[in-house]
């Protein structure tokens, strides 16, 4: 069989040569074939062929969940801009830092509401709005414009320390790198007839997967409606829309845990986990609800490009890799290297922990006009008399005969009594407990710059006084006394962030002063 | 229990897991007019109700729930309550 192409606009314009007529996005009310998707496309490039956007390389789009918004992104890579997603929900002043770091005066929309207005009235940078819903003009058909592997796809924000988000840009060669890594392995059969889900907001990169994989090879994608209750609605997507390849967040398996025995999904073939830590448990329990799926954990940063490393879970649970109960993070995808390197700065030999750091076709070399943030994290280590160019996650992991083994962020990391204290391990045992679904440490410093452990379990049954106690008598027989938080409270549920990633700065807050 | 014991429980419940004395519930509400109704506020949610009334929802009658109102049938059958 054919390969499929790995660039996202040449191959989208080619599955619609061959197959207008198959479905390409599927929305609760409506499902759109490939040529009802190029029909809108082809009005958007119509639109920008306008002289007042010649200038604009970066164009934004405003992220609502409607078939003209990934309509937008198509046309905008078909015209050789690059996009920056906004969030419609996400707070004015981090959408105007965005627009301004990008340094776009031109944003797409179609299903904004008043809030747009809103937030755009001040008028503190100069946008004009489109509104795609109105390009209609298509009587001439605009083919795409060619990009080289060094033009910018994507421009999407992280959260940044300091509180100003950090962009993080994509180009067309690491883009490229992502779809051959992930479509040309032999492992994986992906096809035409596939029906993708698409639960990720666009400002997320695991959206880039979800939307527009399927766009590579003739398949569809699936996207569950935004109202009424997320996690619900990504569940009736997956029976209703008979779903066959779907990425999601761990977090959606913790919510449906109380319900794993009714859920049968015969339909999945393929279950991806990306976005945090996998438990061990959860991808157990959740193989019997999907009885044909072959379930992965896959793993990697924005600026690796969505994902850059895989491992397949083994049906028999005995020969399933983990640590502290948290599922390997497998071996890089072709063109990655991972590399961890120890506090000395060398590549740590195997086994030892060390920041995990990724190099390759897929890793971008810089953060967007920020040559400071740009200099901590991409920086060279040295490896064989050499020096390998790389960028460092910030995230703790070892290596053991070959697979890659995360053990959580390096700030996870603390030292109590001079002993080092990885919280991975707290939660561990945490999770281990009667009643407990998951578990989180968060560790403070007090006043004397002390760092001080507290526990959140989240919990489907009432937790009294003396259940803590107990709980703190049963992490008391596991770990040493330095390593028991002295504090440790229950949640119903814990709080996420925009990506469906427990929050734990959230939960930092929940705190206070210790 | 009466239908007005069940409406102003169930109001009780919301005003608690919200954590807004002032929700006034309306049948036809939905997770689209209370602040905060997203996937883990259901969670708290159902288990409250849970609790409060005794019962146990399925995934399957979860799914059916579109709106206040259907919430209230539904705990209405299950203690076989007339509403």
């Amino acid at each position: 069989m054919k390969s499929p192409s790995t660039a996202l606009v040449p191959g989208f314009f080619e599955q619609f040569r061959s197959h207008p007529d198959r479905p390409a996005f599927g929305f609760s009310d409506k499902v759109y074939t490939y040529g009802e998707v190029m029909d809108i496309v082809q009005g958007i490039l119509h639109a920008m062929s306008n002289p007042s956007f010649a200038a604009e390389r970066i164009v934004a789009v405003l992220a609502t969940p409607d078939v003209h918004t990934y309509a937008a992104i198509l046309a905008i890579l078909a015209s050789g801009r690059a996009y920056v997603p906004i969030h419609p929900q996400q707070p004015p002043e981090r959408n105007w830092s965005c627009l301004e770091q990008a340094g776009t005066h031109v944003m797409l929309q179609s299903g904004a509401g008043s809030e747009l207005q809103r937030w755009l009235g001040d008028g503190r940078h100069p946008i004009a709005v489109v509104d795609t819903t109105t390009a209609l003009d298509r009587a001439e058909f605009h083919q795409p414009v060619a990009t080289s592997a060094k033009d910018l796809a994507y421009l999407l924000f992280t959260s940044g320390s300091t509180g100003t988000p950090k962009g993080v840009p994509i180009y067309h060669r690491n883009l490229e790198a992502f779809f051959k890594a992930l479509l040309h392995r032999d492992d994986i059969d992906f096809d035409g007839n596939d029906r993708f889900l698409q639960m990720f907001d666009l400002t997320f990169d695991l959206s880039i997967m979800s939307a527009f994989a399927p766009m590579l090879l003739g398949a569809s994608s699936y996207i569950p409606a935004s109202k009424g209750v997320g996690y619900l609605s990504v569940l009736r997507a997956l029976d209703r829309e008979r779903i066959t390849v779907a990425l999601m967040v761990p977090s959606v398996l913790a919510f449906l845990e109380k319900y794993f025995d009714e859920i049968r999904l015969p339909h999945l073939r393929y279950a991806l986990f990306c976005g945090e830590a996998l438990p061990v448990a959860l991808a157990s329990q959740w193989a019997a609800c999907v009885p044909n799926a072959r379930i992965f954990n896959v793993y990697g940063p924005t600026e690796a490009t969505i994902f850059c490393t895989a491992y397949e879970v083994p049906k028999a649970d005995g020969a399933l890799l983990s640590h502290l109960g948290i599922v390997s993070i497998g071996t890089a995808m072709d063109g990655t290297r991972l590399l961890v390197v120890n506090e000395h700065g060398s590549v740590a030999n195997t086994g030892e922990t060390g920041e995990l750091c990724l190099a390759g076709d897929q890793v971008t070399d810089r953060y967007w006009r920020n040559p400071e943030k740009t200099a901590a994290a991409f920086t060279e280590v040295s490896e064989n008399g050499g020096r390998t160019k790389v960028y460092r996650t910030g995230d703790v992991a070892f290596e053991r005969d070959g697979h890659y083994y995360y053990c959580g962020r390096s700030d996870y990391q603390v030292k109590i009594a001079g002993y080092r204290v990885e919280l991975g391990e707290i939660e561990f045992h945490a999770r281990k407990m009667p009643g407990v679904v998951d578990a989180a440490a968060v560790a403070k410093k007090d006043a004397l710059g002390n760092y001080v452990l507290r526990l959140f379990i989240q919990s489907r049954e009432s937790v009294d006084d003396e259940a803590i106690a107990g709980y703190r008598a049963c992490l008391g027989k596991s770990l040493p006394s330095y390593m028991v938080p002295q504090k440790i409270e229950v949640l119903r549920t814990f709080p996420l962030n925009q990506n469906g990633k427990i929050d734990r700065k959230q939960l930092a807050q929940l705190v206070g002063d210790v | 229990m009466t239908s007005q014991n069940l409406f102003e429980g169930v109001q009780t419940v919301f005003q608690t897991v919200f954590e807004d004395p002032s929700i006034q519930l309306a049948r036809n509400m939905t997770a689209e007019d209370i602040e905060g109704w997203d996937s883990f506020a259901h969670i708290n949610l159902v288990m409250a109700l849970e609790v409060k009334f005794g019962i146990k929802f399925r995934l399957a009658e979860l799914q059916e729930l579109n709106c206040v109102g259907d919430m209230i049938d539904m705990i209405a059958g299950k203690l076989g309550v007339t509403t």
